[in-house]
């Protein structure tokens, strides 16, 4: 089976945020929606023993993916890639998929109703090329792949950087496949 | 659908009286390009251009994807060695920049009162012939000097065009919000002790960052954050090096990326750097951990200095292409000796130490350094600079045991008047480690192409244009001769020559930039004097607070519609001309076109500039701009055509071009070594030229200017900020915090408050406040808050956060362009620019005012300001209007 | 979460329709008494699940393309809408049952069926919510709420309907007595029942994982829900009620009548129906709401 996901370098990320203007540009995203923002971690601790690190949101692509099982119209589902992709002709906007989300990640368009998230550019690497966010990544943070594959760019950051320096987001049986690389030298790692 | 089909001309006479922000209700909604478009809207096409980014002072690589003549997508260009492929926020965002529906479109005349905002479209040739009338009677009634000329910083990248046009019009003066604030200090202590480029990532320098192989172990970002200031350049590189296990230290007090990501953050009070230099000074030459060596042979700081004179001792004439001749304390014969450039062998010099020579003290410019820095202990830096003694001591540890390596000194410093002195700080600190054209280093100077040889810019300023006895009515230069590096006048004095008429009363006022009540230090003292003016210009891609108060408003191009060669690293590339949307001008061109009109007024300093002759190895000005620009691809033997074709090209293979060690090289016409770009061709850590500089105007003038009221130091001093937090100060009795500043990567300066993308990531201002302060005043995250100085009061929003020192608060530049047709014309509401200062002390060689470390008081307010827009779908109303090309105005002028 | 109010509103109405057709079929058919009030609770259910149904579709963005929810079975929203069709349809058979005055036999039978439907409808209204992904929902006690609080609605509801429709006649009062006390018996329980559930609630959000102020009790008690909690469900939902039903029909019961001690307790547990529901999209913060 392949799970074509994100992988995120938090020990590279400098929160720049132009992952989230690359995204819009790409998908015409609409202003007040968002598919990736770039949250401000911190800064924990007591000045001036303090923290911070960046945390690049976005859909985690879940194994198990809740969002999909809720949906009334099959509209969420899950493409052969593993993505969890929404057909928008399909959707009714009933948003129970953005309840059934652990992670707040999708994003309902007011305009055309219907609700939208990251799709991990689909149409980008149909043609071969990479998502627009990872593209564009000022520090290259940002990798895609199937995570499934041990010679996908995924795979071998995440190998690289060591278990003990990957983490997930909180795992509700949903299974989210996206990881995070944060050595504890940056930052420790906030559930 | 009749609006639609309206012809040129018709459209153009409906909208013939607007406001300037008239596109807010619309009226410009229907450009006649858009209806053309839907007609003619067939064949459709996507090409990729390769251009350059210029929405801040880098010039990232960009390709442009173009449909049918129209700019449908933004990406960075993998070939540029410094972005590779990125761009920011700010660059992506170029697309709703340039078809923003609140563009400037036409020259504009004002026909209500000032500030009221009603504007007629004029043409171009009403607009100059205009503008040229007015110049040319000020000149008559008052001099030249009394019209003055701004330009906006790094962001522009015809920033010589305006002086190149005072100096053809013979006026001297002409200012920039950086200058003194910004870089100049830098350029100045690097140019004048080295000799070479200074340390700053923000500026594209620093060339051995972006190297993959480049053996540097240790990087001291000293008030500098490249994550937020160039995160697609520099940024992206600094990520690079911490990944391979480069060590960083970062004193900043706001804790940005970088400072987080730190090997150690030293959170220094704003202001007080000198005092930490000193001190870093003082451990370095204390513990001998020096390069002893490179200190020696490579620098002045074995010369002899008389103490009475402050000059350093001298023999024997000095003759084409070799330096003066020194003296050293030589310790083998206990006397002074000459020592002949590059050095004598046989002597042994002492380092350190006083001695008399022929019955004149003198010391050596080691022993002066070392009494400077000698009060500067770590434990008196720490309560100085409010840090902690062991991080300190950590800190310097890091940047010595880890060589090579280098200090990037970022604009922090040149912020407040101490700023030519930290500048000579870190000149110090890199050459005292031997941290100097090294692999590894950041002090080099490997060669340029010669495309854009000023600072990486085009136009050249034309100095020699600008007559002697102009040149000593410059305002506050006398006293601040380091402008004259930059040729510039010192906007305090301008301002203050304005309000009192002395020396004179300057008249006029060309501004071609942002938004200068965002960019310049205590805007509001500004109001007064714009008052008095008689006539003023503004020129730029957008109506801004600025043009509320102009009489004619001109239309700049964005950078997607200019051209120009780019260089970056060992590659050449060229920003080019990817559309070009409705009366839009390069401001280029524009300046020769004025000096063309006053040129045939009868102006004849004007006449001069048009003359090849009297111009000399400098383009006269031209008629197009790709006079220009073939002008600077000749320096590669190109036509711009054929440069187009052939960019992105290496001009030098990167093996030679990554010259390390220049100074070692022999010079071929010497055949001594090339040494430094300095008089003594040594690093002049004691900097005596900068004496003669106050006392005469040299290196930089070549005839006597009247000295300064005081000789400038050669030695690095640090001054306490005069609005002090320190115990016994009144002011912080009623102003208890100290105000700083520093960069967000969604903005540049004044610019793009206007684009959704980036509003809507961060649509106003925050402050940060330390949590124990703001249980102390009151206030609480995400609350609005007052901010106060003695100058004025704005609101921002709270961020609380342990990112900030207590007794420290952080706050960037804000305007909002939603309120620019209310009385506040978007400046009064946030700007924090109204609480700075920019009156004396000023930096006793610049002229630096305070932008950073002054004090303000917090409060809690009700609410946001009125009228300014927080929700993503209020900036709706600003989304891009794509149209298609227009033809060129230049030729109809 | 923010309020979704057309949710509130369909859920709101669902369980009072349930509730009442629930209340009616086990007074009038399994305990053969008020059979008066037959017809009227029908329609009153009917026009409940009508309400609530159109109401929840204010929530789609798309509610032309429901039909697509025809291919998958097996989701939240298909099986509400299924039920409620079924409830409905399942009704109006029992009225046209009762009308053309089929046997008492029959009659049950039907409306049994719509018992059944109608506690699973309630159930599962509030079934639709319990998701892992965000905690203070994620639990059984949630849809009992749900049915608890259809039991209250349908027990002052059907109470409301007999105080107007009962015989007073001193042939039948005391069978309108005996009919009255077990609605009162009814009420009182249920609210007992809700009470307890309540507790359990609270319980379960104390001790759910992945703990944050948003859905922490002491929001609830102390924090900016206190009002709702205590005003809302405490006073109007619990106290309120359960003292009107102690005194309702009770001799001393004094200056207030009845009728209007009736109807003001079904409009409390109305408004503690809608606060209960404000108050659940209120903690219903996601594990981690990124956005
Ligand atoms: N309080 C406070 N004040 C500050 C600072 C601070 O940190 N704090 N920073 C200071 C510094 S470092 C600087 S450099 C100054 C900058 O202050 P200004 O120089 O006044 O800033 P802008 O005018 O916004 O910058 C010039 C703008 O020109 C635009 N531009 C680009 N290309 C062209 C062109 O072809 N023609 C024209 N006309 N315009 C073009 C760009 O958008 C660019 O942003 O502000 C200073 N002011
Ligand atoms: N996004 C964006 N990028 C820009 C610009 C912009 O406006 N926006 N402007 C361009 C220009 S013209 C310039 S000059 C460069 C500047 O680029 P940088 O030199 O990197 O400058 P800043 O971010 O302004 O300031 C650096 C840091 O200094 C810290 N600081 C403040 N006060 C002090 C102090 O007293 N001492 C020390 N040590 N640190 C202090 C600030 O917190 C800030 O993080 O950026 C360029 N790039
Ligand atoms: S673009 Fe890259 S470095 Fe910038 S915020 Fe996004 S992930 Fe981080
Ligand atoms: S909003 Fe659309 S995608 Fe989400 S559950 Fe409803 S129908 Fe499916
Ligand atoms: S992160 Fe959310 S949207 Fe993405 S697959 Fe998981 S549940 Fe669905
Ligand atoms: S992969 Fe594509 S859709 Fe997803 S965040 Fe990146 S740019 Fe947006
Ligand atoms: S750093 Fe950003 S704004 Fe500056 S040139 Fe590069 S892409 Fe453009
Ligand atoms: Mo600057």
């Amino acid at each position: 089976m392949s799970q074509r996901t994100m992988v995120v370098d938090l020990d590279r990320c400098i929160g720049c945020k132009s992952c989230e203007v690359a995204c819009k540009q790409e998908n015409g995203v609409v202003l007040g929606c968002t598919w990736n923002k770039v949250l401000t971690v911190g800064p924990t601790g007591t000045y001036p023993q303090v923290e911070m690190y960046f945390l690049s949101a976005m859909c985690q692509e879940c194994k198990d993916a809740p969002c999909v099982k809720v949906c009334p119209t099959g509209a969420s589902y899950k493409n052969a890639d593993g993505v969890i992709l929404i057909d928008k002709e399909k959707c009714i906007g009933c948003r129970y998929c953005m309840m059934a989300c652990p992670y707040g990640v999708r994003t309902f368009n007011e305009e055309t109703k219907v609700v939208e998230k990251c799709t991990l550019c689909t149409q980008l690497q149909a043609i071969g090329e990479q998502p627009a966010c990872v593209k564009n990544c000022p520090t290259k943070a940002r990798f895609v792949g199937d995570i499934d594959d041990p010679n996908s760019d995924v795979a071998k950051v995440i190998q690289k950087a060591g278990s003990d320096n990957v983490h997930g987001l909180p795992d509700v049986g949903n299974h989210p496949s996206a990881r995070y690389i944060l050595h504890s030298k940056t930052a420790t790692w906030k559930e | 659908m009749k609006q639609l089909v309206l012809n040129r001309r018709q459209f153009l006479k409906a909208t013939a009286v607007t406001g300037i922000a008239a596109a807010f209700s619309g009226s410009f909604k229907t450009g006649f390009t858009q209806g053309e478009a839907a007609q003619g809207a067939t064949a459709s096409e996507t090409k990729i251009v390769k251009t350059n980014c210029r929405a801040c002072v880098a010039n990232c690589g960009v390709l442009a994807h173009v449909k049918n003549g129209r700019v449908v997508k933004l990406e960075g260009n993998p070939e540029y060695p410094m972005s590779k492929g990125a761009l920011c926020a700010k660059g992506l965002a170029g697309i709703q920049a340039l078809y923003h529906p609140n563009r400037n479109k036409y020259p504009m005349i004002r026909v209500g009162k000032r500030g009221e905002n009603k504007w007629k479209r004029i043409s171009w040739d009403e607009a100059l012939d205009t503008i040229a009338k007015k110049l040319m009677e000020t000149r008559e009634k008052y001099g030249a000097e009394a019209v003055f000329a701004s330009t906006g910083g790094g962001g522009n990248p015809q920033f010589w065009s305006v002086p190149r046009f005072c100096n053809a019009f013979d006026t001297p003066n002409w200012f920039e919000p950086g200058c003194a604030q910004c870089y100049l200090p830098r350029t100045l202590a690097f140019g004048m002790m080295y000799g070479g480029a200074d340390t700053s990532i923000a500026d594209s320098n620093c060339l051995e960052i972006y190297d993959d192989e480049t053996p540097i172990k240790t990087l001291i970002l000293w008030g500098t954050d490249p994550s937020y200031s160039c995160p697609a350049g520099g940024g992206a590189a600094v990520a690079e090096l911490r990944a391979k296990g480069v060590k960083t230290v970062v004193i900043d007090p706001r804790l940005t990326p970088d400072a987080a990501k730190a090997d150690v953050w030293l959170p220094i009070r704003p202001g007080t750097d000198v005092a930490l230099m000193l001190a870093w000074t003082r451990y370095i030459l204390d513990k001998k951990i020096y390069d002893q060596e490179f200190v020696m042979k490579w620098t002045n700081l074995p010369y002899l200095v008389d103490v009475n004179t402050h000059m350093m001792l001298r023999v024997g004439e000095h003759h084409d292409g070799t330096p003066d001749t020194f003296m050293v304390w030589d310790t083998k014969t206990n006397s002074a000796q000459p020592v002949s450039y590059p050095w004598n062998d046989r002597l042994a010099p002492a380092l350190e130490g006083s001695f008399t020579v022929n019955g004149v003290e003198c010391k050596t410019g080691f022993q002066l350094l070392k009494e400077r820095a000698e009060a500067y202990t770590l434990e008196k830096a720490a309560e100085i600079c409010w840090l902690d003694v062991n991080k300190i001591e950590e800190a310097i540890r890091v940047y010595t045991q880890n060589a090579p390596g280098g200090i990037s000194l970022g604009v922090a410093t040149d912020q407040n008047p101490n700023s030519m002195q930290a500048a000579m700080g870190v000149v110090i600190l890199n050459s005292l480690m031997g941290n100097v054209e090294k692999p590894g280093t950041l002090m080099q100077r490997f060669p340029m192409s010669g495309v854009a040889p000023l600072f990486g810019y085009i136009v050249q300023p034309g100095i020699k244009l600008l007559s002697e006895g102009q040149l000593k009515k410059r305002l506050g230069t006398i006293e601040h001769k380091g402008l004259l590096q930059w040729w510039a006048a010192q906007p305090s004095a301008v301002l203050q020559a304005i309000l009192t008429g002395k020396p004179y009363k300057p008249r006029v006022w060309l501004e071609r930039s942002g938004n200068k009540f965002v960019t310049l230090g205590n805007s509001s003292s500004w109001i007064p004097a714009i008052e008095q003016l008689d006539f003023i210009v503004h020129m730029y891609m957008y109506p801004t607070s600025f043009s509320a108060y102009a009489d004619i408003l001109l239309p700049a191009q964005e950078w997607l519609e200019t051209e120009m060669p780019v260089e970056s690293c060992n590659m050449l590339f060229a920003r080019q001309a990817v559309t070009h949307l409705w009366e839009t001008m390069d401001e280029g061109l524009f300046w020769s076109k004025l000096a063309k009109r006053c040129a045939d007024m009868g102006h004849e300093n004007c006449k001069k500039a048009f003359d090849p002759e009297f111009m000399g190895k400098d383009l006269p000005y031209w008629d197009k701009w790709e006079d220009l620009l073939n002008k600077c691809t000749s320096a590669v033997n190109m036509k711009w055509e054929e440069y187009t074709q052939k960019i992105p090209f290496e001009f030098m293979p990167k093996k030679k071009w990554k010259n390390y060690y220049l100074y070692k090289q022999t010079d071929l016409k010497t055949g001594m070594p090339v040494g430094f770009g300095t008089p003594s061709k040594k690093l002049e850590i004691y900097l005596e030229s900068i004496i003669e500089l106050g006392r005469t105007g040299k290196p930089f003038t070549t005839y006597p200017l009247p000295p300064a009221s005081k000789d400038y130091d050669p030695l690095p001093y640090f001054a306490e900020p005069h609005e002090s937090p320190l115990e016994g100060s009144q002011l912080a009795k009623e102003f208890p915090l100290v105000m700083t500043n520093g960069r967000i990567p969604f903005f540049h300066h004044g610019t793009l408050r206007n684009v959704p993308w980036l509003r809507e990531i961060y649509p106003v201002p925050e402050i940060w406040i330390n949590p124990k302060d703001s249980v102390k005043y009151g206030v609480s995250h995400g609350e609005w808050v007052f901010v106060e100085s003695q100058r004025g009061k704005i609101r921002a929003k709270a961020n609380i956060t342990e990112g900030i020192r207590p007794g420290v608060v952080y706050m960037e530049r804000f305007w909002t362009p939603e309120t620019l047709d209310t009385d506040t014309h978007g400046w009064q509401e946030m700007n924090v620019n109204i609480l700075s200062k920019n009156d004396a002390p000023f930096n006793d060689v610049i002229g630096t005012y305070t932008l950073r470390g002054y004090l303000v008081k917090i409060s809690k307010a009700d609410g946001p300001p009125k009228g300014i827009w927080l929700k993503p779908e209020e900036f709706k109303k600003w989304l891009p209007e794509p149209s298609d090309p227009t033809p060129l105005v230049d030729k109809e002028v | 979460m923010s309020i979704q109010w057309p949710l509130v509103f369909f859920t709101l109405f669902v369980g009072l329709g349930c509730g009442t057709f629930v209340g009616s079929v086990i007074l009038t058919e399994w305990y053969g008494k008020a059979k008066q009030i037959r017809t009227i609770s029908s329609l009153i259910a009917i026009v409940a699940l009508g309400i609530g149904g159109l109401s929840s579709t204010m929530h789609l963005g798309h509610p032309e393309r429901m039909f697509g929810a025809l291919g998958h079975p097996t989701s939240g929203i298909f099986m509400e809408s299924t039920m409620i069709f079924l409830l409905g349809l399942t009704i109006i058979i029992y009225l046209l049952a009762v009308r053309r005055n089929a046997s008492d036999a029959t009659c049950k039978l039907i409306g049994t069926i719509g018992v059944v439907l109608a506690v699973a409808l309630a159930f599962v209204n509030g079934d639709a919510y319990v998701m892992a992904a965000i905690p203070a929902w994620n639990t059984w006690i949630l849809p009992l709420l749900y049915v608890a609080s259809a039991a209250v609605m349908g027990c002052f509801s059907i109470g409301v309907l007999l105080a107007h429709t009962a015989n007073y006649d001193t042939a039948t009062i005391a069978e309108t007595a005996a009919t009255t006390s077990m609605i009162k018996r009814a009420a009182l329980i249920t609210i007992a029942i809700q009470a307890v559930v309540l507790v359990a609630y609270l319980v379960h959000i104390a001790i759910a994982p992945y703990p944050d102020v948003t859905r922490s009790v002491s929001r609830i008690l102390v924090g900016n829900l206190a009002l709702f909690f205590w005003g809302g469900l405490v006073l109007l939902g619990l106290v309120v009620p359960a003292v009107l039903m102690i005194k309702f029909y009770t001799k001393n019961a004094q200056g207030i009548s009845p009728h209007t001690s009736i109807t003001l307790g079904l409009a409390s547990v109305l408004v503690a129906g809608i606060v209960f529901r404000i108050l659940m999209f209120s903690l219903g913060s996601s594990i981690k709401q990124l956005f």
